[in-house]
């Protein structure tokens, strides 16, 4: 996947947990933890709403494309 | 009515399995022995045979031991395979109903179940000459692929988030 989420990096520029953002945004803890470590398969748009509402950002600043992480993500899969 | 879960279906067919394994073990067993006898043994198969005239007098048993000694070498090791592929089967089915006990449905390990069990069950309807078990079992390699896709289907559904 060549999208990398940085939902971490702006989490700590917030200074919020992720206890403490699941609970805002009615997300399970797991459900956050997946996104965070960037294991999600799909986003929904209430999601990402309810992201940019509680961290006051934009969806561009929780996710990033990069084709470098691609090359090295195919790499692996090798 | 339930399907899947505790008290449902499947775990009374779960249950059904597991008693129908060890039956079919006993019963297998059993009827194994009495056609080795049957088969190499010409007092011992005329004592089975006589009591087997009492209860089904139609029977032509008594006629296995005068088969060709080719055909009586084969015919032990194919009743073997036969009930091998029957315990087989019924151990896998039973796995299965216990995943869908514990509400596991969409599962890679139930995909390799039932592809396993497809196959089995297409070795034993060419085994068995059974026509109907081959139409079956080939519904069973479609299931299996639906739960292949309801699989991945799954997968996709817990990483959204």
């Amino acid at each position: 996947m060549s999208i990398i989420f940085r939902l971490d990096r702006v989490m700590a520029d917030r200074k919020i947990s992720l206890n403490e953002l699941a609970k805002r945004i009615d997300l399970t803890d797991s459900n956050l933890s997946i996104m965070k470590t960037g294991k999600a398969r799909a986003v929904r748009i209430s999601t990402l709403d309810a992201l940019c509402r509680e961290l006051n950002c934009q969806p561009g600043d929780l996710m990033e494309y990069s084709a470098d992480h691609q090359n090295t993500a195919d790499r692996k899969g090798e | 009515m339930k399907y899947f879960g505790k008290k449902s279906l499947s775990s009374a067919v779960n249950t059904i399995l597991h008693i129908a394994w060890w039956a079919v073990l006993y019963i297998s067993i059993f009827a194994a022995a009495v056609f080795a006898v049957m088969l190499f043994s010409r007092t011992g198969g005329n004592w089975i045979a006589a009591h087997v005239a009492q209860i089904s007098p139609d029977s032509n048993w008594q006629k296995i031991y005068t088969w060709p000694l080719i055909a009586r070498i084969i015919a032990l090791p194919y009743v073997a395979v036969v009930v091998i592929l029957q315990l087989q089967m019924i151990k896998k089915a039973q796995q299965l109903f216990a995943n869908f006990t514990n509400n596991i449905v969409f599962n890679k390990s139930n995909v390799q179940i039932t592809s396993m069990i497809s196959k089995m069950l297409i070795a034993y309807s060419i085994l068995t000459v059974d026509f109907t078990l081959f139409v079956v079992s080939i519904i069973l390699v479609i299931v299996c692929a639906i739960i292949n896709n309801g699989t991945a289907l799954q997968e996709e559904h817990d990483l959204t988030v």
